[in-house]
């Protein structure tokens, strides 16, 4: 079977091969204004009905027949179309400017477009362009990109408030988070509450759920794909927003006009700034004084420089970081002084550096070397010192994990003909897991006692390397294939796994308004996040795949339709199966701050998800947005947890609907809305109670009552349901721009569950289940200037 | 446009303002029908060695929606006690409201090493046994009380009580707690401490301790409790410090685990570890070891 496979792959490759007098227009399509590349732009040579996309670096190539003078239509959304006139007869480089348009109604796509739904082979997949995520309203006006993938079929949220992505029953480390190319391993602040990603840096972002294309791996689930913006090669400019917990500055420009540009952009929260003097009073008194306080920040940058028409070179740096701390100290003035000093900080840096070569009008080549670090630092000295002595007795903790990444990455694209997109290349990572360590340094300095002791878990080093090639294939003018393998493998230890994953995609034309798709996709993923099910916690560990834990697998096959329903409007569905081996999990009781093996503490189990997805799309006009619907089941079984029965992922939404829509009222003024619906969670909850002890001294004969429970998950939460509504109010003044934007989360303040517990009501004498809602109305309101 | 700016902004002004004013959002009751459960006998117990009695509670659970009002009681339950292979029958010892106990007379005090099996037994239900070793006993160099005993995790001053020792090879599991005596009362003294390896007890007096950090080596171990000073310490502190066996950390250390849970909504169901076969509840092991605290 696998050999029919693979000859059946080669022989599709094959016809690219033979090939008559042709000519290549290839380029970079841009925005006329800033120079940023556009990425997914479409060409379109209506002549010959053949056209293209830029890939990620605004890159196209597309070679046609000699056949005299014709036209190339370049168009991209939000901007005009350009034509332009070719000779059709030798090959041209060309650099295209698009003008931005001020509204998206203005887009008029006369020809046909190959980014139309019906002309794309890939399915499961999603743009969303950032300007519509900037618009959606926000959780306390913090623009979030993770939230906004939420509101997309086949894409659920975790608990309230939170950014977990929870992609067609995979869980958050399914997903493969691309920030420049660099994976992303902690994508949250404040335990989940909002995403890392700064929307003012970012240029594109994509999520591909299924259907993946063999250059993608390591990810069960899903990719996201963002990139953050290139800096702009010809004006200066800047982006400020205040908010109410945080605000931003964005700065852009040239260092060398058309050659050479630069981007920065920062978020800091205030809270802790502002809330410090009422803090700082609560610690002191007359012997002592100290803090508290939370914070985080988001710092990113990137350099993009053109050495010629040829090569281009891009450097960008991400850092975050999340910090708490909690000081106290008695003051100078007294003999004995006792001190604490508490930290715990948590954050990733990445980096990327990348050459793009154009090697000749076909052929485009990527080099990029990345490194990604997360890290989660906690620290504690408790300590007294005694001044006429100065003998100290100090502990210092420290409790340190996460994972570093090392990749190089040569990537190939190469277009010989308007049949074939062909994409090829290699990456190599060397990881570096941190599975917990503790440091323990104890000081008593009048006993003349020093010891120190590092307990936990061993570092361990990995490599993980992969070989990809794929094809976008026109096999006719009705039916299109993206077909490829990915190749994979991973050493740990003295353990070297291999695996060979077939990808193919299918799109069938049978007229002009209805395309059919078909795609299969098997994924393997050789990183796990050991996590408490709920949200994106700092003390959630990446955990390599050893001799023991063997790597997570999955297949997943899709099926669906898709329409342009007028020219702004597309309607897609899609159904699929996604079966997962190997997922990971705690076993119960098992905890995070241990100093047992973590090998020891987890299970591994097998999850599969199903389902239809809906998928309605206004992209422009006055009005857009879109409605998803989806219909799914989710499900686990570890043979280690609730007696090897199958039981439902806390994630599983039987229906789950997203309502998002913009309307321009005016130039000035803009409505924006989101109706989000889902299937409550499912939840364990206690279904008898016993009495036991209430302490370990047999002869105290008070007791207490405890609970047992019941099927895992087994219990459903009431639906989720929720209105955001925001209005945007622009005001264009020469050299600047202002916006205002207010509006309120959970609008009709609907009593969402956040989790539910039994309690015992003494005014009806039972025993009742109760509900924690998190979130009532919230009201946001921000203030940005674009100069 | 119908609506001007100013009057979008009242629009949101009032709707803020009506919302904002619900009260007791973040609470609700849920209607909910009683959930199947699986009818058990609860059995505890806890055995120290030198025991030579052996008091057991003897119970059932009941549905989670059940009232007060339910009891727990199991009526012409049977218990029997087997130590090294040498069996005793229980005897009805003191009745609680809701609860049967039994007592166990030994022929002998229980040792170390001593292989303990413990069963309770119904008509209508499972019967419900396990079997533990009685450990080894542990000792202790020194125990000296500080009057500072520096700040703790909270940020509060603590006095300490700073325990020296010498660890066994191998793994082990400790418990300790401090008692102070009185003329007129005696209680357990509240411990915590910042050292990875301690934690706390669910009975929160208790300390547990888990020796992977220092295996095999002299230790220094401070306990910290409320600030006491040396005057009122003086001959009135004692230091329990118990030998246990795996079973017995994990039992204390997943029901502290349950018992915190309602403070995280984030965490998932606690189960708590319990060695009875075919029932619920814990059967615990101890040799302990009282020293007065210098």
């Amino acid at each position: 079977m696998n050999v029919k496979i693979y000859t059946l792959f080669l022989l599709m490759w094959m016809p690219f091969l033979l090939s008559s007098q042709k000519y290549t227009i290839s380029g970079y399509v841009e925005d006329g204004a800033s120079g940023e590349k556009l990425i997914g732009a479409n060409v379109f040579h209506p002549n010959s009905n053949y056209g293209t996309t830029t890939n990620t670096y605004g890159y196209f190539s597309l070679t046609l027949d000699q056949a005299g003078s014709s036209t190339l239509v370049f168009s991209y959304i939000g901007y005009q179309n350009e034509e332009v006139v070719i000779d059709g007869l030798a090959n041209k480089v060309m650099n295209i400017k698009l003008t931005a348009s001020n509204t998206l109604e203005t887009i008029e796509v006369t020809a046909e477009s190959s980014k139309r739904i019906e002309n794309q082979t890939q399915m499961s997949v999603v743009d969303i362009p950032i300007k519509q995520i900037q618009r959606i309203p926000a959780l306390m006006g913090e623009v979030d990109v993770l939230k906004a993938l939420q509101l997309l079929p086949g894409v659920q949220s975790g608990g309230e408030g939170q950014n977990g992505l929870y992609v067609r029953g995979g869980s958050p480390d399914q997903n493969l988070i691309l920030l420049d190319g660099v994976p992303v391993y902690n994508a949250s602040h404040l335990f989940g509450f909002f995403s890392v990603f700064n929307a003012d840096a970012i240029k594109d972002v994509r999520l591909i759920k299924g259907g993946f294309p063999a250059r993608y791996g390591g990810r069960l689930s899903s990719v996201i794909d963002i990139n953050l913006k290139e800096g702009n090669l010809n004006e200066f400019h800047g982006d400020l927003s205040v908010g109410l917990i945080s605000s931003k500055l964005t700065l852009e420009g040239p260092i060398s006009k058309g050659k050479t540009s630069f981007l920065v952009s920062g978020r800091r929260t205030y809270i802790d700034i502002l809330t410090r003097p009422i803090i700082k009073k609560s610690f002191e008194d007359e012997n002592t004084e100290g803090g508290a306080g939370y914070y985080f920040y988001d710092l990113n940058a990137k350099v993009n420089h053109k050495f010629s028409d040829r090569d281009r070179m891009y450097l960008s740096v991400y850092t975050g970081d999340d910090v708490f701390y909690f000081d106290q100290k008695d003051k100078d003035n007294q003999e004995i002084i006792d001190f604490t000093e508490n930290k715990l900080a948590w954050g990733n840096i990445t980096g990327a550096l990348r050459w793009n070569h154009i090697l000749n009008e076909k052929l485009f080549a990527n080099t990029t070397i990345t490194y990604s670090n997360y890290k989660l630092d906690t620290k504690a000295n408790f300590g007294t010192t005694y001044k006429s002595s100065n003998d100290e007795d100090i502990i210092r903790l420290q409790y340190i994990s996460g994972i570093k990444d090392w990749a190089a990455k040569f990537d190939l694209d190469y277009v010989p003909n308007p049949n074939h997109f062909i994409k090829t290349g290699v990456n190599i990572i060397l990881h570096t897991f941190n599975p917990g360590t503790f440091n323990l340094e104890q000081t008593i300095t009048s006993e003349n006692y020093h010891f120190e002791s590092v307990v936990g878990q061993d570092i361990k080093n990995a490599s993980e390397l992969a070989l990809y090639a794929e094809d976008d294939f026109l096999v006719t003018k009705q039916l299109k294939l993206n077909t490829g393998i990915h190749l994979s493998g991973f050493a740990v230890d003295k353990k070297f796994y291999t695996s060979i994953q077939p990808r193919i995609s299918m799109n069938w034309n049978p007229n002009k308004n209805w395309a059919f798709k078909a795609s299969y996709a098997t994924m393997r993923q050789y990183i796990n996040l050991l996590a408490f099910e709920g949200a994106g916690l700092p003390t959630d560990l990446w955990l390599p795949t050893t001799e023991r834990i063997k790597p997570q697998d999955s297949w997943q096959v899709a099926v669906g339709a898709g329409k342009t329903l007028s020219n702004s409007m597309e309607l897609s569905v899609e159904a699929y199966y996604k079966n997962m081996t190997n997922l990971i999990s705690y076993k119960d009781g098992a905890g995070v701050f241990e100093l047992t093996d973590w090998q020891d503490r987890i299970t591994q189990g097998n999850g599969k998800s199903y389902g239809l997805e809906v998928f309605l799309q206004k992209k422009k006009g006055k009005f857009s947005g879109w409605l998803g619907y989806t219909l799914s089941w989710t499900k686990r079984q570890f043979d280690e947890i609730n007696n090897g029965k199958e039981f439902p992922y806390r994630y599983d939404r039987r229906h789950d609907i997203s309502l998002v829509g913009s309307y321009d009222i005016s130039k000035k003024i803009n409505l924006a809305a989101t109706w989000v619906f889902g299937t409550g969670n499912a939840v364990t909850l206690s279904n008898s109670k016993y009495r036991a002890f209430t302490n370990l001294n047999p002869d105290y004969n008070y007791f207490t009552t405890l609970e047992t429970y019941s099927d895992k998950n087994g219990y459903r939460m009431r639906p989720y349901h929720r209105l955001d509504v925001g209005i945007n109010f622009v005001k264009k003044k020469p050299n600047r721009e202002r916006t205002w934007s207010v509006g309120a989360y959970n609008t009709y303040g609907n009593k969402n569950p956040f989790y539910v517990y039994f309690d015992y009501d003494y005014e009806t004498d039972k025993q009742v289940l109760k509900q924690i809602s998190l979130f009532p109305f919230i009201p946001y309101v921000t203030y940005s200037l674009k100069f | 446009m119908a609506m001007t700016l100013p009057k979008i902004y009242i629009f949101f002004f009032v709707v803020m303002i009506s919302f904002s004013a619900c009260e007791n959002f973040f609470e609700t009751t849920i209607e909910l029908d009683p959930p199947p459960y699986e009818k058990q006998i609860v059995l505890e117990t806890i055995a120290k060695a030198g025991d030579k009695d052996l008091y057991f509670t003897v119970s059932h659970n009941n549905g989670i929606l059940s009232n007060y009002d339910d009891g727990y009681a199991l009526e012409d339950a049977k218990v029997e006690v087997e130590v090294n292979g040498k069996k005793y029958i229980g005897e009805s010892y003191f009745g609680t409201a809701q609860l049967n106990n039994f007592i166990v007379h030994l022929d002998t005090e229980l040792l170390p090493n001593d292989k303990v099996t413990i069963s309770a037994s119904h008509p209508d239900y499972p019967t419900a046994s396990s079997t533990e070793f009685i450990p080894q006993v542990a000792m202790i160099e020194s125990v000296v009380f500080y009057e500072n005993g520096g700040l703790d995790q909270d940020g509060n001053q603590t006095s300490k009580v700073q325990i020296k020792f010498k660890d066994p090879k191998g793994r082990n599991f400790y418990l300790a707690s401090l008692k102070q005596v009185r003329l007129s009362y005696d209680y357990n003294v509240d411990l915590s401490g910042v050292d990875p390896s301690l934690s706390n007890s669910f009975d929160y007096t208790s300390i547990l301790i888990d020796d992977t950090s220092f295996d095999g080596q002299e230790k220094l171990l401070d306990l910290q409790m409320y600030t006491m000073s040396k005057e009122e310490a003086q001959g009135t502190l004692f230091l329990t410090w118990t030998q246990i066996p795996e079973s017995f950390y994990k039992y204390s250390k997943s029901r502290k685990q349950y018992e915190d849970r309602d403070d995280n909504p984030f965490s998932s169901p606690v189960t708590i570890f319990d060695n009875i076969d075919n029932g619920l509840g814990f059967f615990g092991v101890m040799n302990e070891n009282i020293l007065e605290v210098q």
